[in-house]
């Protein structure tokens, strides 16, 4: 069945941002185990263009690899209109690119870190200039689910949330999910706001990552987080379950791993997963 | 090495969320709530206060907050604007003599009891509470850093050698024992894993929903609590790490916004849990400084 939403009734409004640059401001930075790490300082992977990391493609594995981000990364340089963009964009709206060699191609949002993410075709990828402009239709700020008013969905395109599976059994939401994790591996994001920023699973413990799987994670999957509340801002509440998308890759800082963007925040009771190895917003979205 | 770092009484502020402006905070459960607490002077909350009960109050910091007045602090080693915030901080451990520098109060001493949000906390006799200005000017003897405790393996941060000699360190066949209030399990930690290296910024020990508090026992929770933190790892960083025992010490008060709650600063910590914690209800460094009052 289709779940039926207030999708009719959302604001569908335009927010614009530029390709970034990488930066950084030293050359090593502290590991979690004390080792200077020069991918760290630099956070390699962070912010610009990647030619070859994509959704769908691994969180770990990347060589001196920090927080690393899929295809392309775009802010807006005013810091005002920036929080409107990352309050706006969500996953699975659509992107035009409207300025540089790559104009008029269009792509898709698969998540927000400290920028937003943009996935293009191959093709048009490549063509894009740092600083070029890419426009987002903003389209997911106050979706609800009929029925389910109470669970929150932030972060979530219409597009995705119906391309995601989700069925209702019992008066419960299923949703198909890659992999399901404890809240004691959350991390960096705890205590803040969903509808901006992701949060981490921490793979920084080695022994805790390798028993929860955290290496398998691919970038795209779309987890379960037990025990975790994301609507009023996010924490433990025992019995909770938050649904996200991961967003970027593997790190090395204390603390800190692959993120995740919730896209619902549901109380006790209200919503289950079903294991399927192919939630992915890369095969959901059908970008490769 | 002792050495001097100055610092100004610091003005109250109110808490930011999310990088937004605003005056409220939106809690756990959704209602807005004006939230108090954060910097500046206290007349009535101090060192050995609940965490929890005080009306209107998010992260809320005993007796007298200190910040260095070039602003908040940045990364460790950047030289530019924020620099010199950031050795304050870092430098400065519990235990530390303060001096009044300037105004009314000038020549009167107070103790570091704790580091919060981007400020160091201090206590002072209420006497001399009443004489401080906001904007005077202090210095503190800073002496710690560098501090190892003989036979332990693990890292010791953020107190000075007479406070660490007051809570009667006991270091038997490698494993450090410590008094302490309370223990908390990994999951209940909160804003604040990922954050940065041991002498700088805080871990929250979450405190909502209310049912969470109950099961922690946390309920009598006070600021200035030493309490120890299983599974978790504070050194070059904060998270999670199995088996890792960190101990240290409640810096502010409660929160009603979600994944927040009451600050925990690092005093010692073992990545392989060789720290024995010793339950001591009244494990708090207003004991241990001997500051007198309800602790």
């Amino acid at each position: 069945m289709t779940l039926k939403t207030n999708k009719d009734r959302l604001v569908r409004a335009a927010v614009m941002g530029e390709v970034n640059h990488p930066w950084a401001n030293k050359t090593y930075d502290v590991a979690y185990d004390g080792s200077p790490r020069i991918g760290s300082g630099l956070r390699l992977g962070m912010y610009g263009l990647k030619y070859n990391v994509k959704v769908g493609d691994p969180c770990g594995g990347w060589a001196e690899g920090e927080h690393v981000e899929p295809g392309f990364s775009v802010t807006n340089p005013d810091p005002a209109e920036n929080n409107a963009l990352a309050l706006m964009a969500c996953i699975g709206n659509e992107v035009t690119m409207r300025t540089g060699d790559a104009k008029g191609a269009r792509g898709v949002v698969t998540g927000k870190h400290g920028s937003i993410l943009v996935w293009l075709p191959d093709e048009d990828h490549e063509k894009v200039t740092i600083g070029d402009k890419a426009q987002v239709h903003a389209w997911g700020v106050g979706l609800s689910i009929n029925g389910f008013e109470d669970v929150c969905v932030h972060k979530c395109s219409p597009t995705l949330l119906e391309k995601m599976g989700i069925t209702v059994e019992d008066g419960r939401l299923v949703v198909p999910v890659a992999a399901e994790f404890p809240a004691h591996i959350m991390g960096s994001g705890l205590g803040m706001d969903p509808h901006t920023v992701d949060y981490d699973i921490q793979s920084t413990c080695d022994e805790e990552a390798e028993t929860l799987g955290v290496g398998r994670l691919r970038l795209g999957d779309v987890v379960a987080l037990r025990d975790q509340l994301n609507v009023w801002g996010r924490g433990y509440y025992r019995g909770a379950v938050s649904v996200g998308v991961v967003v970027h890759g593997w790190s090395h800082h204390m603390g800190h791993g692959p993120g995740v963007n919730t896209v619902m925040g549901a109380m006790p009771g209200r919503l289950e997963t079903r294991p399927d190895p192919d939630a992915n917003i890369a095969k959901l979205l059908g970008l490769r | 090495m002792a050495t001097q770092v100055v610092a100004r009484v610091s003005h109250p502020t109110l808490p930011v969320q999310g990088g937004m402006t605003g005056s409220y905070v939106t809690t756990w459960d959704g209602r807005a709530k004006l939230g108090i607490g954060l910097g500046g002077i206290k007349y009535n909350v101090r060192v050995g206060s609940p965490c929890f009960g005080w009306p209107a109050a998010e992260y809320l910091e005993p007796g007298v907050a200190l910040k260095e007045d070039e602003g908040k602090p940045t990364s460790p080693g950047y030289q530019g604007p924020g620099a010199v915030a950031t050795t304050f901080q870092a430098v400065t451990c519990i235990g530390n003599q303060v001096t009044v520098a300037s105004g009314d109060a000038k020549g009167a001493t107070g103790v570091v009891t704790g580091k919060g949000r981007n400020s160091v906390l201090s206590h002072f006799a209420d006497a001399d509470l009443a004489d401080l200005s906001i904007g005077d000017r202090v210095k503190v003897r800073a002496e710690g850093v560098g501090l190892e405790l003989d036979g332990f393996q693990g890292a010791v941060f953020n107190v000075s050698p007479t406070f660490l000699e007051a809570l009667s360190p006991d270091v038997r066949d490698g494993v450090l024992t410590l008094p302490t209030a309370k223990e908390v399990p990994a999951y209940a930690t909160g804003y604040g894993v990922g954050g940065s290296e041991a002498q700088r910024g805080y871990l929250c020990v979450q405190s909502n929903p209310p049912a969470l508090v109950q099961e922690l026992g946390l309920a009598d929770l006070r600021i200035g609590d030493l309490i120890a933190l299983r599974d978790t790892l504070i050194s070059y960083g904060k998270g999670y790490h199995r088996g890792a025992v960190t101990v240290g010490v409640v810096v502010f008060g409660a929160s009603d916004a979600a994944g927040n709650g009451p600050g925990v600063l690092a005093i010692a910590a073992s990545k392989d849990g060789k720290i024995k914690p010793r339950l001591t209800r009244d494990a708090n460094v207003a004991k241990y400084l001997k500051l007198g009052g309800e602790a």
